[in-house]
């Protein structure tokens, strides 16, 4: 049999006693904060939010406390994430650096990088973003141009990365990169670098998204001399180090739970209607979102134990970007879209703000057709 | 998975392979599971059962859905657990069970020194195969099990589209004293539609698992345009669907399995059925895409699962039924109580798990 099981999800009281700690904090952090605020979900970027997040021990939740972590449990942070996103926190600022960034410092970086960096990123004063697409390198990671050049006091950079969520806020950047001028070797011949963006040479450009909003930028290397010590890992293995980056950003509530406030002001905009259509439907949404869930929290048990989920992870991201980009459209079958009823103005500017960002649900973090291929390798066929 | 569970789910499957050469031989496969004393894997030790926990009796119920097992193990695993609640004997063979429709209950009262039932139960499993027929009625604000004899019962009997007997039962008749048993408060009618609605999940997730399978390996088989159509993108796309898809299917029924001593087990088994039977439905399309005009024939054993896949997700509400059930609770929360509703759901009770 092929084995696509998904062990049941830890459990704890702790965790539970937390959730209800979260909440009470965000009930008074996020006070006065509007639906269309709150629909930007992992988007919605605030500094101040992120330092007083950290001032909570929120940060780096399941760190070693010798780097400014709080040593708790995975399921915990587990609980706190989905707190955070549900709640529609502005997580955006230190998002990238607690997901993915200081995971992959903590595990491969220098004792060095580890004490210069974790510390302040769990104090909310340092933040991430992610340098792995350029022009020609999308889905095709492993085809990066950007060349770090060895020389003798470290490396020169040259090269484009694009898509950089918030590098315009971001004060460092985990660079992907060849380290080697040897081009059939596509794999062996990578490294990741730690960025110090202020450095001389690198230019950060804004790209606006279709609905007008300024997340993505265009980031520049041009002769960027960056220290021997940037880099992360061993020199060559760049490839490795980016797939169990990617593990991390593939299974959590962060890919099922984009457009829950549009599902929420569905459901008040649905109050006093007394029809099975809606009930269905909403009925159906939340089976879906209780079993995702299990399975997302089975992958966060799998995380913590130290497995590799990747093929649990592909699959909980690709069930949970459909179910993302669903949500908008069951909407418009119950609410009649043609007639905006100023009553529930909150309701049309969620969902005019999920319809423009639905798209990239099935593409950042990997396409929708790359997590298939993922779990097609899964099923042997690749 | 501990020894116990893995030594019984290893003893069940073999009996299931063996058992598989013959899938239409209900009589056979009854006998066998009997010989092995599976029927009693949900009653306790002092009712001559196992003792065993509920996630691993229930393991046993999907293990038949993935084998195609003729013999309804999980309407006699859920008979015999009532039979054993309500103190009577457990049926040495075969018992099985019936559920009205949940909008229009059966009707039971005293009348002199017996009872008197009055109702419908429709498409009720196995009827004919079996020695007893258990159903849940409420009188006087109390549950009761009600054990009919097969021969007694006006029926007009049927099938699914998998040709499992279902039989229409008309009832109108008069039950001595030991017929009619009280039963636990938690123990009603919807208790028994719930969990109808479970073994049915287990069900799915199990025949999904094959489906699966079987799926995959006919695609690194068939060859076309020169090579194994698994070597095709468009293939392995839709391949990782149905991967997809059996995997939710497996996650939510073991969702419901958690919610089988859980006080909110409705809703958790509302949105497992719900799920699964949606499931069902995606997956199998993909596999008759892949399977080409073989898995529209009787000979290719896919029918068998497609036949019971498309009959399971309907039987004991379909997701229709299950999504507006839900649907109702969730909209009664209200939108700031939506979210609370998904997580209070997913972290168990004390005990719920036993």
């Amino acid at each position: 049999m092929i084995d696509l099981s998904f062990p049941t999800p830890p459990e704890s009281q702790q965790a539970e006693s937390f959730r209800e700690q979260v909440r009470d904090f965000l009930a008074t952090e996020l006070a006065g904060r509007t639906p269309l605020q709150r629909v930007e979900s992992w988007m919605g970027f605030d500094a101040g939010f992120s330092r007083r997040l950290g001032e909570q021990g929120w940060i780096g939740l399941t760190w070693p406390k010798q780097y400014g972590g709080s040593e708790r449990s995975a399921l915990e942070r587990y609980v706190l994430l989905e707190e955070l996103l549900a709640a529609g926190a502005p997580v955006a600022a230190h998002w990238i650096a607690d997901r993915q960034s200081g995971p992959l410092l903590l595990r491969y970086g220098t004792e060095a990088q580890k004490q210069a960096i974790l510390p302040r990123i769990t104090r909310g004063e340092c933040f991430f973003c992610i340098g792995m697409s350029e022009p020609d390198s999308g889905s095709d990671l492993a085809a990066a141009r950007t060349y770090a050049e060895p020389v003798d006091d470290g490396f020169i950079v040259n090269g484009t990365k694009l898509w950089t969520t918030y590098g315009h806020k971001a004060h460092y950047m985990v660079l992907f990169c060849r380290t080697s001028r040897d081009h059939e070797d596509r794999h062996g011949g990578t490294s990741q670098l730690l960025i110090d963006l202020t450095l001389p040479g690198i230019t950060i450009r804004p790209i606006h998204d279709l609905s007008g909003a300024h997340h993505f930028n265009e980031v520049v290397f041009e002769n960027v001399q960056v220290p021997r010590d940037a880099l992360i890992g061993e020199m060559g293995d760049g490839w490795n180090q980016v797939l169990s980056e990617l593990a991390f950003e593939r299974s959590g509530p962060d890919r099922f739970l984009s457009t829950l406030w549009v599902l929420i002001e569905l459901i008040r905009t649905l109050q006093g209607r007394d029809d099975d259509q809606s009930r269905i439907a909403v009925g159906r949404i939340a089976a879906h979102l209780m079993s995702l869930r299990r399975l997302s929290r089975s992958v966060a048990g799998m995380l913590q134990r130290g497995e590799n989920p990747t093929l649990q992870a592909a699959i909980v991201k690709d069930l949970g970007a459909l179910l993302e980009q669903e949500i908008p459209d069951i909407a418009r079958q119950l609410v009649d879209t043609g007639r905006a009823d100023a009553a529930h103005r909150d309701f049309f500017q969620v969902l005019h703000y999920a319809v423009q960002q639905v798209p990239a649900f099935s593409l950042r973090g990997g396409t929708r057709e790359i997590l298939r291929g993922i779990i097609a390798r899964g099923l042997g066929l690749r | 998975m501990d020894d116990s569970r893995s030594l019984l789910l290893d003893t069940a499957g073999r009996l299931f392979a063996e058992l598989r050469e013959t899938p239409d031989d209900a009589d056979t496969a009854w006998r066998r599971v009997a010989e092995l004393g599976l029927p009693l894997a949900l009653v306790d030790e002092a009712h001559g059962g196992f003792d065993l926990p509920v996630a691993d009796a229930l393991a046993v119920v999907r293990l038949a859905g993935q084998y195609a097992l003729a013999a309804p193990l999980g309407e006699a695993l859920l008979a015999n657990r009532l039979l054993a609640e309500a103190g009577a004997d457990i049926a040495a063979g075969r018992p099985t069970l019936a559920v009205a429709d949940p909008h229009s209950p059966l009707t039971l009262n005293r009348e002199g020194d017996r009872w008197r039932v009055h109702g419908r139960l429709p498409a009720a499993p196995w009827v004919e195969h079996a020695e007893v027929v258990v159903t849940i009625a409420r009188h006087d604000r109390q549950n009761r099990l009600l054990l009919l004899d097969p021969d007694s019962l006006a029926a007009t009997p049927g099938t699914n589209l998998a040709d499992q007997p279902r039989t229409d039962l008309t009832l109108d008749l008069d039950l001595d004293n030991h017929r009619v048993r009280e039963l636990p408060e938690t123990l009603g009618a919807e208790w028994l539609f719930e969990s109808g609605a479970l073994l049915r999940c287990q069900e799915i997730a199990g025949a999904l698992a094959t489906v699966l399978d079987m799926t995959v390996q006919y695609a690194g088989e068939r060859v076309q345009f020169g090579k194994p159509i698994a070597r095709q993108q468009a293939i392995q796309q839709q391949l990782a669907v149905l991967a997809t898809q059996a995997a939710i299917a497996a996650g939510a029924a073991d969702m419901a399995v958690d919610a089988f001593h859980d006080p909110r087990r409705h809703a958790l088994i509302a949105a497992a059925k719900a799920r699964c039977g949606e499931a069902a439905g995606q997956a199998l399309a993909i596999a008759h895409q892949v399977h080409g005009a073989i898995g529209m024939t009787r000979e290719y054993r896919l029918n068998l699962y497609s036949r019971r896949l498309w009959s399971w997700r309907d039987e004991f509400g379909s997701e229709r039924y299950w999504q507006a059930r839900l649907g109702e609770q969730v909209l009664a929360r209200g939108a700031d109580g939506l979210w609370p509703f998904i997580t209070e759901l997913g972290s168990s009770t004390e005990g719920a798990r036993q």
